[in-house]
């Protein structure tokens, strides 16, 4: 730019102005002075505030931990609060616990988020009022002692102390009775077993000790009955590492792609009403080989191929005694078919448990059904809903608010004011469970102890505390629980005798194994076995839906958790939403795409609008919609995540996060089921994008981005057992180069230094997400909401990478990665950091240094995992209630800032810490990061790679073990372990 | 020449000034407290009782061996001594010696500072609890504080036998605790370059990490 001429007039901008006379320099130099001595006042005076008496235990800044249990579905594993200075800021799996074994599954994790809600009810509320608790009581006792037909509905207890208060409340109230019912019915399960063995409960499974799995539509890794159970009894069984080597075979056989199927062996589709057919097939070749007699003649033609059958039954009969074949479907003829093949193979005793059933699920769809007729009568005087939310849960929501509205009295114990509870009269909120006592039997003989870890933030009671005040008999949960242990619990253990050194060693545990209650089981009974002969299908130019929950969401419970509604489904990686998935044949013929809106209707119900998702490996004749949405109230995230001028609402105001699939269901004769045969799709033209957070879906670099054409990378790695057995490096990529001794450009590592690395076997994995819910709570990742999540600006730290490849018989594999910064020994990002705020650390870590981060991006440009993540803003800490769940040992990032997984590095200091402070090294495995403590699968394994006894060091020697990208020479510290399917061949 | 000698000055009163001005004013760049020194809401002397009765200081802030933070102790640890000490020595004498001249009992003397350590714990006049009197917790003034990104933790410190007075400075001859060091980044890597004498090795020096993310997670 040039300089105007000196004798030329002032340009305009240069010129003195009225009114403000003041030059740029002059205002910047001013600005600077006051910015300077504004800056050095001191920062507001903080107040120390110590405690006046302090227990001994109490240290303030240092970890408390309580064994207790979780709460978020009928499960009840065990887990242990972690509390700093009064609040419990993780959840952990309890290594000790027999059933999860130091898992703990994403809504487990997520389910601390749900204490600290700053809507739940604070207090309870009569006819729309917040008042206090004697109002109510007076309120509702007077209401229970005029109703001569008392109904409690509850779902599924499982815990003595709530029996025991249930039972002492029907005592005191003639004319009551106790229907339950599970918005996830096994119902048919129970009353199968009820009919052949003469005991209504479910046979638990021991997974561990298969060796081969035929499921039936029934999602036992993710949604099923005690998912974290079983999935670590699969671990257990598929550990190819362990001594001696196992591999399950496991073949699934359903109509949508469930993250079970995903992890199958074989898989094969079918429609959810030709399930009970197919099992008909597989028992009528083999049954006859065990000696049972069973009319099996007149079957309609198999829906499964000849060959699969034929294969399913030799796998089967190979494994007589060690084989499991399970069924998810709420239809009795499917259940007495699997329970006559399972006791046809002698898996009972040994596979399924019957000595030691499973109490997890105990609803009675026939009592509910029951339940349902009498309330549309008038038959009921009051109604006390506890658990479950039948407005929402069932096809006859509207119906029964209706006749909600007839009965005298309606007493919801929901935490907040849902569906059912707005049609209550009284709603009587729980505290959440980490603030009261109580305990669980998940498993007959296995008694938990649930205690609090924080008094209850608002004025809650819980629902055995309302029981005993309204049975006459008030009585604290404390002493209800500890009446219970002292009475019922004490005498069925073996060898104690003094109940206070019994009660403080069930508390520092969490449980005891007592003696199991149920009586034995009479023997089989042949012929109550149902057969079905036909199958029930759509008509042409119809489909058959299917309504699922999802890990994230359940049935529903879970809506108000941002966690849980950001976690991505781990097969179609989308958030915030449900949608009609159809299978990509249907979709083409439809001309349908991802993201077109869509009217499904169904003869007597209205239509709904939802959004298509194109999934693999479904069914080409089903339509599959996630249960759990829909619930009201959620348009509380409307404005979740950060406001800005383009940013669109995560849902409207007034509106849902998705949409209720509860009004497809059907209460049959003999249970809910949860499919429709007729269903019709229509188009509507508009389209309405889903927030997913993978758009490739494929190994295969596509032709027009690789150079050479078409490029397979290998990442997710696996091979076949026939392979494997062979050569254990089978499925490494061919021409891979032995490594050497490459170049290094970082100075050699001390000696004695840490070599922090993890191993990840892929083998174990079953992409069910707690590890990335666990992440999320331990390092302060924000929600972000649905349309940051569409413009993939999720923040997860770690996220489970899902592909699709053409697996036997045209149906999909698929393979799950969970992808995490792989702490580079040569990082890509740390050579273009300006400012150097990502750099390596003396034992291996890829530090990211937010207060040195100016945000150029360039790492996460650089990183061919993309795994960085930027906060493009300051992600919303308002609400201080929620605050409360912030890990205070992680930095809440700032705008502006990149972030990544930091393997925990808090948690390794704190190992270290307590390493020196005690004097003596590291224990290998002493260090647990978030993601590797949540693990079901124990998939995950950190440690140092410098220590040659480690496990760590003995997983990456492995012959399975590979690196992700390692052609690229950034010498990853994560390693994975190659996926070896059980397969006799290579099928590509 | 005039130019080059008003421009030194006016750079030599720049220096001047930055070294003046935080003694003389407490103004500081942001984040360093340095000499901070607020009143406190009970006049405990740090002198007196680390200093004169030489009381370790883990008596008393026995945190520092078992959390991150050394912690300011609960009123419960000062009434351990302060059950029998209520008031300075010369003062319960001087009562002693009256009470003897009046021929009667002597009377409790409690010192007004140690009055408000008793009203805290909600103590009555036998140093009994008061169900009348409500307890209210002391709020001290913190001094020592980092920024949020910032992680410290006593334990190692302390199990790397660096004693109490490195960074606190001297701390027993303080009547009223003020903040002797910058804690400052520079402050901190500096010692942790320079390291402490290694136990297993004479005249050895153990040096502590400088990885940032020891500090910063």
């Amino acid at each position: 730019m040039s300089k105007p001429p000196a004798d030329s007039a002032p340009h305009p901008d240069h010129a003195p102005r009225r009114g403000f006379d003041v030059d740029r320099r002059t205002f910047l130099k001013t600005a600077g002075f006051a910015m300077l001595a504004a800056g050095c006042a001191r920062p507001p005076v903080e107040k120390a505030i110590p405690l006046l008496v302090q227990p001994e235990e109490l240290v303030p800044g240092t970890n408390l931990w309580y064994a207790s249990a979780c709460a978020g579905c009928a499960a009840r594993c065990g887990t242990l609060v972690k509390c700093r200075d009064g609040r419990p800021i993780k959840l952990e799996g309890n290594p000790a616990h027999p059933l999860s074994r130091g898992g703990l599954c994403a809504v487990g994790q997520a389910s601390l988020l749900g204490l600290y809600d700053s809507r739940r009810l604070a207090a309870p509320v009569l006819r729309g009022k917040p008042v206090a608790w004697p109002e109510v009581d007076v309120a509702v006792g007077a209401g229970l002692h005029a109703a001569r037909r008392m109904r409690l509905l509850t779902d599924t207890l499982a815990s003595p102390t709530e029996e025991r208060a249930v039972r002492r409340f029907l005592a005191a109230h003639p004319g009551a009775r106790h229907v339950v019912y599970d918005p996830l019915s096994c119902s048919a399960l129970l009353d199968a077993h009820q009919q052949l063995f003469g005991l209504r409960v479910l046979p638990r499974m021991r997974i561990e000790r298969a060796t081969a799995v035929v499921a039936f539509d029934a999602d036992f890794l993710g949604t099923w009955i005690s998912p974290v159970e079983a999935t670590a009894g699969y671990a257990q069984a598929r550990d190819l590492s362990g001594t001696p080597p196992r591999l399950l075979w496991h073949a699934q056989i359903e109509s949508r792609l469930s993250p079970t199927g995903a992890r199958a062996d074989r898989r094969w589709t079918v429609l959810p009403g030709e399930i009970p057919l197919a099992l008909a097939h597989l028992a009528a070749r083999l049954l006859p080989a065990a000696g049972m007699s069973l009319e099996l003649s007149g079957l309609e033609p198999s829906p499964l191929p000849a060959a699969a059958l034929d294969e399913l039954a030799a796998r089967l009969a190979a494994a007589r005694g060690s084989s499991l074949v399970l069924c998810g479907s709420n239809s009795l003829a499917a259940q007495t078919l699997v329970a006559a093949i399972n006791q046809a193979l002698g898996n009972y005793g040994r596979t399924l448990d019957l000595e030691q059933p499973s109490l997890q699920r105990q609803g009675d769809d026939r009592a509910l059904a029951q339940l349902i007729e009498e309330l549309e009568r008038g038959a009921v005087d009051a109604l006390l809903v506890r658990g479950v939310n039948p407005v929402y849960d069932l096809q006859q929501g509207t119906s029964l608010r209706a006749a909600l509205a007839q009965v005298p009295l309606v007493v919801s114990f929901a935490e907040r004011v849902d569906e059912t509870a707005a049609a209550a009269h009284a709603v009587c909120p729980e505290p959440h469970t980490l603030e009261t006592w109580r305990d669980a039997e998940p498993v007959a003989g296995l008694v938990t102890v649930m205690q609090p870890a924080l008094r209850p933030l608002g004025s809650t009671r819980a629902f055995c505390e309302s029981l005993a005040a309204w049975s006459g008999a008030p009585r604290s949960a404390y002493e209800q629980v500890r009446d219970t242990w002292r009475e019922d619990v004490l005498p069925r253990v073996p060898g104690a005798s003094d109940f206070e050194g019994f009660w403080t060693a069930a508390l520092d545990r969490g449980f005891v194994e007592a003696r199991p209650t149920p009586p034995a089981p009479r023997p089989f009974d042949v012929s109550q076995v149902q057969v079905a002969r036909s199958a029930e299908r759509p008509a042409p130019g119809q489909l058959a839906l299917v309504a699922y929950p999802k890990i994230s969401q359940l049935d529903g419970r879970h809506a108000h958790n941002p966690w849980l509604q950001e976690l991505p489904d781990p097969v179609s990686k989308a958030t915030w939403d449900n949608y009609a998935a159809l299978a990509p044949s249907t979709a083409a013929e439809l001309g349908l795409q991802t993201g077109d809106v869509v009217r499904v209707a169904a003869a007597g119900t209205p239509p709904v609008e939802l959004p298509v998702l194109v999934q693999p490996g479904q069914h080409p004749r089903t339509v599959a919609v996630a249960l759990g949405y829909g619930r009201a109230g959620t348009d509380r995230f409307a404005d979740v995540g950060p406001r800005w001028w383009f940013g669109k609402r995560t849902v409207a105001v007034g509106g849902t996060v998705g949409a209720n699939a509860a009004p497809w269901l059907r209460l049959e004769a003999d249970g809910l089921r949860y499919d429709r045969v007729a269903v019709e799709i229509e188009k509507t033209g508009r389209s309405r994008p889903l927030a997913t957070t993978q758009r490739y879906d494929s190994l295969d670099v596509p032709a027009g981005l690789a150079p050479p054409g078409g490029v397979h990378r290998p990442i997710a790695q696996e091979t076949v057992l026939a392979a494997y057995r062979g050569n254990p490096r089978a499925g490494a990529p061919e021409g891979e180069a032995e490594s050497g001794a490459p170049a290094d450009l970082w100075p050699a590592a001390a000696p004695g230094a840490h070599r922090w690395g993890m191993a990840i076997d892929l083998n174990a994995c079953t992409g069910c997400s707690a590890c990335a819910i666990s992440c999320q709570a331990e390092n302060n990742v924000p929600v972000v909401g649905r349309d940051e999540v569409q413009r993939e600006r999720e923040m997860h730290w770690l996220r489970l990478d899902r592909y699709y490849a053409e697996g036997p018989g045209g149906e999909v594999d698929v393979a799950h990665q969970p992808m995490l910064c792989q702490h580079c020994g040569h990082a890509p990002c740390e050579t273009v950091c300006p400012v150097l705020a990502t750099m390596h650390s003396s034992e291996g870590l890829n530090q990211q240094v937010y207060n040195r981060c100016v945000g150029t991006r360039y790492c996460a440009n650089n990183c061919p995992y993309k795994v960085r993540r930027f906060n493009w803003f300051d992600y919303p800490h308002e609400d201080p209630t929620a605050n409360l769940a912030l890990n205070p040992d992680v930095t809440v990032r700032s705008r502006g800032v990149m972030e990544k997984c930091s393997l925990c590095v808090q948690r390794i200091q704190a190992g270290k810490i307590a390493a020196t402070t005690r004097g003596t090294p590291l224990r290998d495995g002493e260090i647990k990061t978030a993601c590797e403590q949540s693990c079901p699968a124990r998939a995950i394994v950190f440690g140092d790679l410098a220590d040659p006894q480690s496990r760590i060091a003995a997983q990456a020697r492995d012959p399975r073990a590979y690196r992700a990208l390692e052609e690229l020479g950034v010498q990853p510290s994560i390693f994975y372990l190659r996926r070896v399917r059980n397969r006799d061949q290579e099928t590509t | 020449m005039r130019r080059i000698v008003r421009l030194v000055l006016v750079v030599a009163l720049g220096f001047a000034s930055a070294a003046l001005v935080p003694r003389l004013t407490g103004l500081r760049l942001p984040g360093n407290q340095q000499g901070y020194e607020p009143a406190q809401p009970i006049a405990y002397s740090h002198r007196l009782h680390a200093g004169e009765l030489q009381i370790p200081c883990l008596y008393c802030h026995s945190g520092a061996l078992r959390s991150r933070n050394a912690g300011i102790p609960a009123a419960s640890v000062c009434m351990n001594c302060h059950r029998l000490v209520t008031a300075a020595r010369a003062t319960t004498r001087a009562e002693e010696k009256q009470a003897e001249a009046e021929h009667r009992k002597p009377r409790r003397v409690v010192a007004p500072e140690l009055q408000k350590l008793y009203d805290a714990l909600g103590l009555g006049p036998d140093l009994k609890p008061d169900p009348q009197r409500t307890a209210r917790p002391i709020a001290w003034v913190r001094i020592h504080q980092l920024p949020a990104f910032a992680e410290f933790d006593h334990r190692p410190h302390v199990a790397a036998g660096v004693a109490c007075q490195k960074c606190h400075g001297p701390i027993e001859t303080m009547e009223r605790v003020r903040q002797f060091e910058t804690l400052s980044m520079g402050w901190c890597v500096n010692c942790h370059r320079a390291g402490v004498p290694a136990p297993d090795q004479p005249g050895g020096v153990k040096v502590a990490s400088t990885d940032c993310s020891v500090c910063h997670h």
